[in-house]
């Protein structure tokens, strides 16, 4: 008995150590990695802002926070985001207030396939027909919960499929409610495929899409909806010498949504860019044309929630506090525009270049209404306006409408003065609609804007400098003209402190002429970063991507926390 | 050659499964059945009530109020709509004339709080939650929350009598309830007023509408936020008649043709509607 005894117990205590090894081993192969942030906002009443106790109502403090860990284990790798918005700062949509996982995947590296299962992103192309992401700036959030399957049998050869239903706020999918999404990819790079093209100058990659919705059909609607939406794509990739070309297109069938106002038109999508680059000189052109091409997996949903497909901006992002005053928004319905851009570097020893050589950068971009004729003898259709339930308006492809929502001529030039002291100069024409693109109600609200920056760095050591800029906003419309200003000190690789003031110094209300001021500093140490700013925050709208949400105007303080591992 | 030609199936079949879609033709509206403007008082149906928490100010919320609509035409006068005006987009504009109208009410403002209603348009369906407890239900799947309501039995009956004096302006209204079977949970009897045909300023997505119809809206109610027990705190027994009567002075801006009492009862355990009645304040 005593020997079975013995023998039991030795045998667990094997067990158990190679078991222990065994941990021991699969812990060493483990990584976990992680990334976190937090943005705390305090508000304060403010009367020149109107806003007062009682509008604040005890809601001072806000909260949005997330915290992503992935790990990964050989081929296998699962992952989770945490988030909260308790409630949402102002301007995030209400509808996320809340906490929770709202991501959680699991996936699987083969040689030739990959399988991943839970939440996922996905991009085919540059998204006409389908891309799931995340913009935290936005609190946007279009994952697919679902399955996704990629394959790849020869090098060079991509097929993708996935199979979901989106991510909406906090709203657990039912039956019958939004849509169940499902596509499918496939894009070959010939340069891979072909052995004789592998050394070739002549790059040349194609792609398709077919991205295909169900929604159930509401039995109360007194029109046919319907229940499967299809939208293709194809694209094209070449490159011949210094040249770069991309074109793709999407083709979408009958989806009537809120936000076209249910008319039964086929949608299209059509960009092209040009690019060329050699030293010293680069050039970009881009052409965009979209037409009903919205494409949501609900067809109620007008909020920012449950795209399938990204319909890319061909304006500049801008980032000086007043260029980027009046961002663009894509107009899902309809526009046509085109941008271009040229960049020069003046050689250094030249004339004008110096002794460091001096850049020079023009853009220009323009985006018109499409044009819209009635899709027949008894429909009228208006610019912005078209019957419900029709098939909308017929429009010829390439084609400007009169309105133009958005115009913007820069010109930008870089110079280093000496090593201590360098500076941007940059001009700036904007025409902007205001009605369109913010979807204010009051019709003409055309924005007339010169814009002027000056951005100089000046470097006392080789770890502190000061930044500072000075800008101005120079317009007759709405809020009148601007000035603004910024002082930033860095101490390298610690500390900032920040001063920016924007002022609304023509404000045709007495009342409205506010300084906006804020001071911020910061502290960072290896990849945590803090950073804490008291101030005023102008209504206006943050734009990425041609995506959009609306700030309002506040007052308080911001702590800002981020890190990860 | 023969992986290649495989492949091509491969994808070309995908092509085709992923890009399912149907093509409508015209005419796009259904012929839907008529099912008239009243029921018999002696029919008893299962009534359905639409919340619509709006606002002058929602850009989206005309669309909701559409489709409220839609659904009144489309299931008939077993559906009932509430136009309930709280929130951020309800407030009134100072200085705007055009929106200077409050059609808060402080029932309205007390659902909002309590349902947590921060997004508008939304509604509740006879306030029957989801799986996870949620009572709102955006405007996109009230026809189905709808549909599946009407197909339950009705159990319980409600008759509402109103008596309006145009000289005086007061409204007494006689609302009697009566239960199918008996009943383990307390019921409560929510009695409302609900206004159609005001004229004001409504913000659309692309316009402003200056004399835009507001239907249905909430006016208040006449016995409370939560109303009162229909059957004072007895027992809930089959057949029996539970009557209750209120009365109401109407205020200047009430147009008594327009108006018409809404009467709900309520589980107080779950919030949820049993039946739900309309009657013209004038027939």
């Amino acid at each position: 008995m005593m020997k079975k005894v013995t023998f039991v117990l030795f045998a667990l205590l094997l067990t158990v150590t190679g078991a222990n090894a065994q941990f021991s081993e699969t812990m060493k192969r483990s990584e976990v990695h992680g990334s976190f942030e937090f943005d705390g906002y305090y508000y304060l009443p403010d009367n020149t802002l109107g806003i007062t106790d009682s509008s604040i109502n005890g809601g001072n403090f806000a909260f949005n926070g997330f915290g992503n860990i992935i790990y990964t284990l050989g081929r296998f790798s699962a992952g989770l985001s945490y988030q909260a918005y308790l409630p949402p700062i102002s301007g995030y949509d209400s509808q996320l207030e809340g906490q929770g996982i709202p991501y959680m995947w699991a996936k699987y590296t083969g040689e030739k396939f990959t399988f991943t299962v839970g939440n996922f992103y996905e991009q085919f192309g540059i998204g006409l027909t389908l891309r799931a992401y995340e913009e935290w700036t936005l609190g946007y959030d279009n994952s697919i919960n679902g399955a996704r399957v990629t394959y790849e049998p020869v090098k060079g050869l991509m097929l993708k499929g996935v199979y979901g239903v989106q991510r909406y706020y906090w709203e657990k999918w039912k039956p019958n409610t939004r849509g169940i999404v499902k596509g499918f990819d496939a894009e070959v790079d010939f340069n891979q495929v072909i052995k004789s093209m592998e050394n070739s100058k002549f790059k040349l990659s194609i792609g398709g899409s077919a991205v295909s919705k169900y929604q159930a059909e509401d039995p109360s609607s007194k029109y046919k909806l319907p229940r499967n939406v299809s939208n293709v794509g194809g694209r094209i990739n070449m490159g011949i010498g210094n040249f770069i070309v991309y074109s793709e297109y999407a083709w979408k069938v009958n989806d009537p949504s809120a936000v076209n106002n249910y008319i039964y038109k086929d949608g299209e999508a059509l960009v092209v860019t040009l690019s060329y680059s050699t030293k010293g000189f680069g050039f970009f052109g881009m052409f965009k044309r979209l037409d009903n091409m919205s494409y949501r997996s609900d067809r109620e949903v007008t909020s920012n929630a449950l795209d399938i497909n990204f319909l890319p901006p061909n304006t500049e992002i801008h980032n000086y506090m007043l260029t980027a005053m009046y961002p663009y928004s894509t107009q899902p319905n309809g526009e046509i525009g085109f941008q271009l851009q040229l960049n020069y570097k003046i050689p250094r020893k030249s004339k004008l270049g110096g002794k460091y050589g001096m850049g020079i950068s023009v853009n220009y971009s323009q985006v018109n209404n499409i044009v819209r004729n009635p899709p027949n003898d008894s429909t009228p259709v208006g610019e912005l306006k078209w019957e419900k339930y029709t098939m909308g308006w017929s429009s010829p492809f390439f084609k400007f409408g009169k309105p133009v929502f958005w115009q913007d001529f820069n010109i930008r030039i870089n110079k280093k003065f000496s090593k201590k002291f360098k500076a941007t100069f940059m001009y700036m024409y904007q025409t902007y609609d205001k009605w369109v693109n913010q979807q204010h109600v009051e019709r003409d609200t055309m924005v007339y804007a010169n814009i002027g920056v000056v951005d100089m760095t000046y470097k006392f050591t080789s770890k502190s400098a000061l930044r500072w800029e000075l800008q101005g906003f120079w317009s007759q419309q709405e809020y009148g003209s601007w000035a603004a200003m910024l002082l930033e000190y860095t101490i390298s690789p610690h500390w900032f402190f920040s001063f920016t003031d924007q002022f609304n110094y023509s404000n045709p209300a007495t009342h409205e002429k506010i300084h906006y001021y804020n001071f911020s500093f910061g502290y960072t140490l290896r990849t945590t970063r803090i950073a804490f700013t008291y101030g005023r925050q102008r209504e206006g709208i943050v734009c990425v991507g041609g995506v959009c949400r609306p700030v309002p105007a506040s007052d308080g303080f911001t702590l800002t926390i981020t890190s990860s591992f | 050659m023969k992986k290649i030609t495989t492949l091509l199936f491969l994808i070309i079949g995908s092509l085709f499964f992923f890009a399912a879609c149907e093509i409508i033709d015209p005419p796009y509206k259904i012929e839907k059945p008529d099912h008239g403007d009243t029921i018999p008082d002696t029919i008893l149906v299962k009534r359905v009530l639409v919340e619509d928490y709006t606002g002058h100010n929602c850009p989206n919320c005309p669309a909701a109020a559409e489709k409220a609509e839609d659904l009144k035409d489309f299931y008939g006068p077993q559906i009932i709509v509430m136009a309930v005006h709280a929130g951020y987009f309800a407030k009134p504009v100072p200085d705007d004339p055009l929106f200077s109208n409050d059609f808060r009410t402080p029932a309205g403002n007390a659902w909002n709080s309590f349902f947590n209603i921060t997004s508008y348009p939304s509604g509740m369906i006879n306030r029957i939650p989801d799986d996870q407890g949620n009572y709102i239900i955006s405007p996109g799947n009230w026809g189905l929350t709808v549909d599946a309501e009407l197909k339950k039995d009705a159990e319980a009956k409600i008759t509402v009598q109103n008596d309006f004096s145009s000289g005086t302006r007061l409204l007494r209204t006689t609302v009697t309830t009566e239960f199918l079977a008996p009943q383990d949970v307390a019921f409560n009897l929510v009695v409302c007023i609900t206004q159609d045909s005001i004229i004001g300023g409504q913000i659309f997505t692309t316009h402003v509408e200056e004399n835009y119809v507001f239907m249905n809206v909430l006016r208040g109610t006449l016995n409370g936020d939560w109303g009162e027990d229909v059957s004072g705190g007895l027992d809930i027994v089959a057949d029996e008649k539970y009557e209750k009567t209120y009365s109401i002075v109407f205020p200047a801006e009430w147009v008594a043709k327009h108006c018409h009492v809404v009467a709900f009862i309520y589980n107080t355990d779950t919030y949820s509607i049993l039946q739900v009645e309309e009657k013209g304040v004038i027939k």
